[in-house]
């Protein structure tokens, strides 16, 4: 007998490329963990990555500026450069919906 | 997924494409803190970068806004596109008149200058120089540049710096040293040159008196002395345009010097001539010689004369001025100060700047050859430097030229004229002894001397004179010496002899005179002087005088 699952939280895998406490970096950082907060309905994986301390990881992924936020899950992989101010623009690449805002 | 076909690098391109994009216009937007390093390293950050480009560039503009020499950025044309305040200042023009406008407009071809090229410029990455501009208000003036290429893709940065004051000030003063130089080599010259005139002029003068009437000499010596008189006259000129003649000043007033005048040169106008004299009643003193100042006078009213071959007005005019420091710092040797100014004024033919440059210099004419000696002005330049004062020229090609003489005011009162009287009778017999270092002309006076039954006693230095003052039994009337003789002056001896010999009147004789009897060639009231060259009547009219007038006193 098959049980009913449970409504599943859709999963989102985030990693977004900051430079230090420099102002666009902190900027997006706050205006990501903004959004995230309106969607309950969301788990997000977040992996903040400081190209100053850490250059590796950006130049491997071939990141051009900072900050930039990749969306590696659900695929397609997107992404999305500069300080995250434009929410509509964010909402429409995290794939989210407004129905789905908590 | 992608794979290595074409297909897939051109989607991995076209993915790079526009994360290029979106990087540039998150950066346009400000949205950018840091840029990947090429190398792959550290990124750079860009708010410290940004940072250090604003200050940079805050300290540039202060410095851009802030310069005493003009700054320009101009592109490849030659147009203006940036100008800091000094370069608005010195264009004349506000900045928003001056940005498009282009250099070429400004600049005044000169004669021998070398035209910059852009492309030996651009090669060479800088150049600099001198040129001339034209302001907005059309005034040139004088500028040295430096221009460095492509300090900005396509601009060029030009540094203009006004050097027309001193340009003009260096000018001055290369004149001035000229005019010293010319004038001490003059003086020189005249000095000889008055010597073998006293020779000449005596000795033909003395023939003329022993020849018998009638002799078919005797119109030919007249003709000698009356070209050995005007080789005196030479050599006065070159004297005082040297600065090395003996004036006598007195304080005067310039207006009434040149109303006394007035007749005198009407007669030296043509009708077509138009005199005007203005004077100022309020005129201050000056301290001068008058006779100098009526050759002043006579000197430019002559020229002005000439440069109106076909009439004109010609104007004197007398003025209370003041020189103040500013006008000092332009012209070499002026000390700022009160000043009386004569200015004499035609509307004649004018000078260009080349004629202007060297109107003052002896032996410079532009009359036709032996139409005028070429001394007239180097003579008026003498006698206003010698009295302490400055001669300017104005002057405009086909309009007219002024000449203003500026006499340093004096606050002491107009002296009263002096009578001379002359002596009856040129002879006498009293006792001369008379110093003089060269021979010749020693030789000559002693002759004119005795001629007139004088009894005189020769020293060819200071020294024989001393000890023919202690030796001689008799009664000594006169000392008549040179000035400037080697080793004791004549006024070093005439101090050493006066204590000894009372009452021993002495009459001195130069061409010119360094120091001795005089400060700056300006005699000391009382002091008797005879101007060489030594003519027989000149000479014992003077000596006459002289020891006639110790008998009246």
């Amino acid at each position: 007998m098959k049980r009913a699952a449970p409504p599943k939280k859709r999963q989102l895998r985030l990693r977004l490329y900051v430079a230090g406490e420099a102002p666009n970096s902190v900027a997006a950082i706050r205006h990501l963990r903004v959004l995230l907060a309106d969607y309950p309905s969301h788990v997000a994986e977040l992996e903040i990555i400081d190209v100053l301390q850490h250059p590796e990881p950006g130049a491997r992924e071939g990141v051009l500026v900072t900050p930039t936020m990749i969306k590696l899950a659900p695929l397609p992989e997107r992404r999305i450069i500069g300080n995250l101010k434009d929410t509509e623009a964010l909402i429409s690449m995290l794939g989210l919906t407004e129905s789905e805002r908590g | 997924m992608v794979d290595g076909s074409i297909e897939g690098e051109t989607v991995v391109l076209r993915r790079r494409l526009l994360e290029a994009e979106q990087a540039l216009v998150a950066f346009s937007r400000g949205e950018v803190d840091a840029v990947a390093s090429e190398a792959g390293g550290t990124p750079v950050l860009l708010r410290a970068a940004q940072k250090q480009v604003r200050e940079s560039e805050r300290l540039l503009r202060a410095v851009f806004d802030g310069a005493l020499d003009a700054m320009l950025l101009v592109d490849d044309r030659g147009n203006y596109v940036d100008a800091n305040p000094a370069a608005c200042e010195l264009f004349g023009l506000p900045r928003e008149r001056l940005l498009g406008r282009n250099a070429a407009e400004f600049a005044v071809a000169q004669a021998g200058a070398i035209e910059p090229s852009w492309e030996s410029f651009r090669l060479a990455g800088r150049m600099e120089g001198q040129l001339r501009i034209l302001r907005a208000d059309g005034s040139p003036r004088d500028l040295d540049y430096r221009a460095t290429a492509n300090v900005l893709p396509g601009l060029h940065l030009s540094l203009l710096r006004d050097v027309t004051e001193r340009r003009l000030a260096e000018e001055h003063l290369r004149q001035a040293q000229k005019m010293e130089a010319i004038g001490a080599l003059a003086a020189g010259v005249a000095h000889d040159f008055n010597n073998l005139l006293s020779i000449i002029l005596s000795y033909t003068t003395l023939v003329l008196q022993d020849l018998k009437p009638g002799d078919p000499m005797h119109d030919d010596l007249i003709e000698v002395c009356r070209a050995g008189k005007q080789a005196a006259d030479l050599t006065r000129q070159l004297l005082a345009f040297g600065r090395r003649q003996m004036l006598e000043p007195r304080v005067l007033d310039l207006g009434q010097v040149a109303v006394g005048m007035e007749r005198m040169l009407k007669r030296l106008l043509r009708e077509d001539v138009e005199l005007s004299l203005f004077t100022s009643r309020t005129l201050g003193r000056v301290l001068a010689d008058p006779s100098q100042v009526e050759q002043i006078i006579m000197n430019l009213v002559v020229n002005a004369r000439d440069a109106m071959p076909c009439g004109g007005k010609l104007s004197i005019e007398t003025n209370n001025v003041e020189l103040d420091a500013a006008y000092a710092e332009h012209h070499a040797g002026v000390v700022p100060g009160h000043y009386v100014m004569l200015a004499i004024t035609d509307t004649g033919c004018g000078m260009d700047a080349a004629t202007r440059a060297r109107i003052f210099e002896p032996f410079f004419t532009t009359k036709e050859t032996g139409k005028g000696t070429g001394l007239g002005l180097s003579t008026v330049f003498g006698i206003v430097k010698q009295s302490h004062g400055h001669v300017w020229v104005y002057s405009e090609l086909q309009v007219g030229t002024t000449f203003k003489v500026y006499l340093p005011r004096t606050d002491r009162l107009v002296d009263p004229l002096i009578d001379t009287f002359a002596p009856v009778t040129l002879r006498g017999s009293e006792t001369i002894l008379l110093v003089e270092d060269d021979e010749q002309v020693r030789a000559v006076t002693h002759a004119i001397l005795r001629r007139q039954g004088y009894n005189v006693l020769d020293a060819n230095n200071g020294g024989d004179a001393f000890l023919i003052c202690e030796q001689y039994p008799a009664k000594i009337h006169l000392l008549l010496t040179d000035v400037v003789m080697p080793r004791m002056s004549g006024r070093q001896l005439a101090e050493r002899i006066l204590p000894m010999r009372p009452g021993l009147r002495v009459l001195y004789v130069s061409g010119y005179t360094e120091d001795a009897i005089v400060h700056h060639g300006v005699l000391d009231a009382g002091v008797a002087f005879l101007q060489k060259p030594i003519t027989p009547d000149g000479l014992c009219r003077k000596v006459r005088e002289l020891l006639d007038r110790r008998e009246r006193s």
